[in-house]
């Protein structure tokens, strides 16, 4: 059992995709409320899982109780509220234009621009940005003592810590100021680009065609403008991502090329000051408890099966093989990953007889991170 | 569309599609079947073109080969691999528009430039997609250069928005090259004789979910021919006559045994129970890969999965 959770107000689940990273978040935003915290789960996951798998069907960017009835169902009492959120990109970046102090037809021409409208929610970042900023908005209302936030799938750890930055950088960007003061190119030093002003504009112009540049230019234009209310939010973000109070987690699964991927984030995050406070490794396959070896177990199944159909005896025989491999390279896998990753806490998640993809899936495993670990009431 | 394409729902592939799009949610093991595919039909005599978007080697890794990075490289006989990047396929497809290698390097190799560049929406995906299409035409002597590309797409949601780019794009670029790129891929995508997406789930609720989001789009929003859906790690059935035998006349430890082999059909049965969600027509041409159990996924596991589902894949194919 881990209850790593109870010491911070913000636990971020971090992995690859495929690994139950939204598992795991619900299961602990589960536990969290159950143990009397005002829990929000946050989704960002294209698919909207987390979502679902609370019960939650609106996506609107506004927080929503998870049904009591459906807590009733499943056999879950709760001691304090959980709410579900799942930010919403577009949304954010408009409530982001909204609240900024440009004039209101300014406002109105950001909102309407074509280049803004179809790619705010397909910039390269702005997913994890729109979480981020979101996660900030919740954690500053106080009205939850845990948030639980589940990232979208990435290779890359730093992706996400970056994104309150990349944001910045897009605005700082020294091409997009001269680009979009085409007025003042002259003064701009040729040695910087290495090539000439009217090349760099016909070269990207015969890439993408020169009306698209004048467009995106006046978007960024645009967007400049709330360039001071992004710096000093930005700041802030970036600040709360780096804060005693937030703890991350990486999720992972047994699987060779998952657990690669997890300790690439591991490395990535502790090479920037980070130390993520758990691992979880899910969907482990526990020893079968035999109480007798395999080969003890082959030869008495084989002696007692091999009479009666030779096709079957083989089938079972491999079946019994597998069973025993499989758990085998699982706690092999464990046994690795503890003396990479000490001290960080290393969590197994047994694999489950039922898929788990509602409330009554989560029970079992939201127990694990239960001091009581009481089972649920059913 | 939905009629027409569903019509050519396990028609025969014989003189096509030669753009096969391989995806599924994260870690169902699309890489994998990407890669089992490229052997299948590489060992069939076909000039076969493995294109990871994003795999970051991946499938160079699997097969137990050194990083092809950028370039397409001949990695076994008919068998031809490589990694895409947006910066990469930006800078190609600039020299494919310029011709001037010199040029293009005074431009790319500016760190400005380039970031400029990474901020344009979309354009990375889109030009990817333009590698593909540049690909799919390529003559050579002998009449096409690849008679398959398979494309080891990126998992759902990002897949989704590399397929929806060229739509998007057209939407909000006036006339100009990027728009002509969109054009040309629309055509290729939308044309069930050239291109078939191929759907990669495991027998599980969520991964079946998402590829009854993913069957929705490609029908109804993209225009895309449905190839074959792969159903990955599903148990083989055990006979329950031999459990039961077991776990009344075996001992204590053949007990545990029996229960234990019982869990793992509980779990097969779950497994059925999952994939009935999916539409009639899709499961029967489904091509079922086994659960391996193996220390590393390596070269050996892919061409023992080839050996197993080259019977259901030539079949109907």
């Amino acid at each position: 059992m881990s209850t790593f959770w109870r010491h911070y107000q913000i636990v971020v689940c971090a992995g690859t995709g495929g690994v139950g990273k939204t598992t795991v978040a619900a299961a602990i935003a589960l536990a969290a409320a159950r143990a009397g915290k005002r829990t929000l789960a946050m989704t960002i996951d294209p698919s909207r899982r987390l979502a679902y798998a609370l019960g939650q069907h609106t996506i609107d960017n506004l927080e929503h109780p998870v049904a009591p009835e459906a807590l009733r169902e499943a056999g879950v009492e709760l001691q304090a509220p959980l709410h579900v959120l799942v930010p919403d990109v577009r949304r954010t970046f408009d409530e982001l234009i909204e609240r900024s102090p440009l004039a209101a037809a300014r406002k109105a021409q950001l909102l309407n621009n074509r280049i803004y409208q179809h790619f705010s929610s397909a910039l390269a970042g702005s997913q994890e940005y729109a979480a981020i900023e979101k996660l900030y908005q919740v954690h500053q209302s106080g009205h939850y003592d845990l948030i639980v936030l589940d990232t979208p799938p990435s290779q890359n750890a730093v992706d996400f810590l970056e994104a309150p930055g990349r944001v910045l950088d897009f605005l700082e960007n020294e091409t997009l100021q001269w680009l979009v003061k085409p007025a003042s190119a002259t003064r701009f030093p040729r040695r910087t680009l290495g090539v000439g002003t009217a090349f760099f504009w016909r070269t990207l112009g015969s890439m993408t065609g020169g009306e698209t540049l004048r467009e995106l230019a006046d978007f960024i234009l645009s967007f400049r403008e709330m360039y001071d209310g992004f710096r000093t939010r930005a700041a802030q973000v970036r600040s709360l991502l780096r804060s005693p109070q937030l703890a991350f987690t990486l999720v992972t699964s047994p699987a060779e090329n998952q657990r690669h991927a997890m300790l690439h984030f591991y490395d990535e995050l502790c090479a920037q000051g980070i130390i993520p406070r758990a691992v979880m490794v899910n969907r482990v396959h526990p020893m079968p408890p035999w109480g007798v070896s395999t080969t003890d177990a082959i030869t008495a199944a084989t002696r007692l099966l091999e009479p009666l159909d030779p096709e079957v005896t083989f089938q079972i025989i491999e079946a019994i093989k597998e069973e025993w491999l499989i758990a085998h390279h699982d706690s092999q896998a464990l046994k690795e990953l503890e003396a990479r990753v000490h001290p960080t806490e290393l969590v197994a998640l047994p694999e489950q007889r039922q898929d788990v993809h509602d409330l009554v899936g989560l029970a079992p495993l939201q127990a694990l991170f239960c001091a009581d670990r009481g089972p649920t009431k059913s | 569309m939905t009629a027409r394409l569903w019509a050519c729902y396990g028609q025969a592939y014989v003189s096509g599609p030669r753009l096969q799009i391989v995806t599924g949610k994260g870690g169902v093991g699309k890489t994998v079947v990407a890669t089992t595919l490229a052997l299948l039909e590489a060992e069939a005599g076909h000039t076969t073109l493995l294109a990871e978007a994003h795999g970051g080697g991946r499938v160079t890794s699997l097969l137990g080969l050194p990083a092809s990075g950028a370039e397409i490289t001949r990695v076994r006989p008919n068998l031809f691999v490589v990694d895409m990047n947006p910066r990469a396929a930006i800078h190609e497809y600039a020299r494919l528009i310029f011709r001037f290698e010199s040029l293009v390097n005074a431009v790319f190799e500016n760190a400005t430039v380039r970031r400029f560049l990474r901020l344009i929406p979309s354009l990375g995906e889109l030009v990817m997609l333009g590698k593909i299409w540049f690909h799919e035409q390529e003559q050579n002597e002998h009449g096409p250069r690849f008679d398959r590309i398979i494309l080891d797409a990126p998992a759902t949601g990002h897949a989704l928005a590399m397929l929806r780019a060229p739509s998007l794009v057209a939407a909000a670029v006036p006339p100009g090259p990027l728009r002509d790129i969109t054009r040309n891929l629309s055509i290729l995508l939308r044309d069930p004789e050239r291109t078939a997406l191929h759907l990669v789930t495991t027998p599980e609720e969520m991964p079946v979910a998402e590829t009854l989001e993913l069957l929705h789009a490609a029908q109804e929003e993209l225009g895309l021919r449905v190839g074959r859906l792969f159903i990955n790690q599903k148990l083989t059935p055990l006979a329950h006559a031999a459990l039961r035998h077991l776990a009344a006349k075996g001992d204590v430890p053949l007990q545990a045994v029996a229960e234990s082999l019982a869990l793992r059909e509980q779990r097969r049965m779950s497994q059925e129970e999952q994939l009935r969600a999916l539409p009639d027509k899709l499961r029967a041409h489904a091509v079922v890969m086994p659960r391996l159990v193996t220390a590393a996924f390596g070269y050996e596991a892919l061409q023992k999965l080839a050996d197993q589902i080259r019977p259901q894949w030539e079949q109907d194919t």
